[in-house]
């Protein structure tokens, strides 16, 4: 027998295709995967939101952990004399228009950038308030020196319980959770998953229109429950309406219903139920 | 992002560095083609073998990251890692030749064997080793 050297075709074990093609194939399927896993996974959080009552909302964020996640640093104890102030308006309006389940609801006051005597429109425009897991409401600074009057205040904190009475909180919270998670899973190899602190994901969920109408309603209903009387309910929004440069494009994008829709809104349930409309108080804080 | 760039350029440079090296073995395989390579043990005369050497050849590869990208993907999906194949051939094919090559002037290269092994983060190293005989002339 003898030996021919022979020449043969060595690409018998090399799959021939085009990395790219197979490039775009798997990433454009891996992004369906995510996209399909977040949107259910956001159905579900919607509806687990409505089966975490505050007791269990209390054990899965018990107070030291809240603390830590939401802690914004040392606050000046002039702003700890406006949170006191501010906790006692909490606590002065009546158990009635307060969201059941909850024994204490801490409001905390987010400093604002600038300090000093600036006129209105220099100042920082950042007018906000978040319901926070855990029975927690963070106010920006800037709110609580704009608004002039305790019954604002009160309507803005009352907006808020609102939000916790229909689980609000809640579902931005899971979905926030869910968008780290996929990020993790995505990058795992190795990048940095602590892209996102847990407090500024939670504050830069926003609550839908219709969440936010919703709150509106409580937040009445705390006015009246803790005054007597309707006066004030509209001052925060015409605040917002003033320092805003609000137009209608903006405001069909922003999840905000357009401050206009809100005062019409207010109006109408204040005439519907009958509610005088009396004085506001001055703060003097 | 960074990892898009990194990704694009990486997909140049290893396209034209897996096509120099299968342009290299083709050429070194055509010249080196004289030398049986065998799977099985000597089965021929003894009485003419003049010399036996244990000869091997070696290579190391490494992974571009765009062909490491694809893998990682094939985690999620299943399915053949064609990325892959690309690289462990080559290093496979320029271990066996640099065996060969080792072995030059041999008359068969028997019981010839090929080992594979991953040496570092996404580097395969493949050995080829087998035992060259030398007849009598």
């Amino acid at each position: 027998m003898a030996y021919i050297p022979t020449e043969f075709d060595e690409t018998v074990n090399v799959t021939n295709n085009n990395p790219l093609a197979e490039f775009f194939k798997l990433i454009v399927g891996l992004v369906a995967v995510l996209t399909i896993a977040y949107l259910i996974l956001g159905v579900i959080v919607d509806y687990a939101a409505d089966y975490i009552d505050p007791e269990l909302e209390g054990k899965i964020f018990p107070e030291n952990i809240a603390k830590k996640m939401f802690a914004i640093g040392d606050v000046s104890p002039k702003l700890l004399e406006k949170q006191k102030k501010l906790q006692k308006m909490v606590d002065d309006i009546p158990r009635e228009a307060w969201p059941k389940g909850y024994e204490t609801l801490t409001v905390m006051i987010i400093p604002s950038g600038d300090v000093g005597n600036k006129p209105i429109a220099d100042k920082d425009k950042d007018l906000n308030a978040f319901a926070l897991p855990g029975g927690y409401i963070f106010v920006t600074e800037s709110l609580v020196d704009q608004l002039k009057s305790e019954n604002a205040i009160t309507f803005v904190l009352g907006h808020e319980f609102g939000h916790f009475v229909n689980r609000d909180h809640l579902r931005g919270l899971g979905r926030g959770l869910i968008a780290m998670v996929l990020y993790a899973v995505l990058f795992s190899d190795g990048s940095a998953i602590n892209v996102t602190s847990p407090i500024t994901t939670l504050l830069q969920t926003s609550f839908s229109r219709t969440q936010e109408s919703k709150a509106d309603i409580w937040g009445l209903k705390a006015l009246v429950a803790t005054y007597g009387h309707a006066g004030g309910a509209n001052d925060f929004f015409n605040i917002v309406k003033y320092l805003d440069e609000e137009s209608v494009l903006t405001s069909f994008i922003t999840t905000h219903p357009m401050t206009d829709n809100r005062i019409n809104d207010m109006n109408t349930l204040i005439k519907e139920n009958n509610y005088p409309i009396k004085k506001t108080l001055n703060k003097d804080w | 992002m960074e990892i898009i760039i990194i990704l694009v350029v990486t997909y140049f440079t290893g396209s034209i560095i897996e096509k120099k090296h299968l342009k290299r073995l083709k050429k070194r395989e055509r010249a080196i083609l004289q030398v049986p390579l065998l799977n099985h043990g000597y089965q021929g005369d003894e009485n003419i073998v003049a010399n036996v050497v244990l000869v091997k050849g070696s290579s190391v590869i490494a992974v571009d990251y765009f062909k490491s990208f694809i893998a990682s993907l094939r985690n999620i999906f299943g399915g053949q890692v064609s990325t892959f194949e690309s690289v462990i051939d080559r290093a496979r094919r320029e271990a066996i030749l640099r065996m060969r090559e080792s072995a030059v002037g041999a008359d068969e290269i028997v019981k010839v064997r090929i080992q594979t092994s991953q040496v570092g983060k996404r580097q395969v190293e493949v050995l080829a080793y087998g035992t060259a005989i030398y007849k009598n002339k």
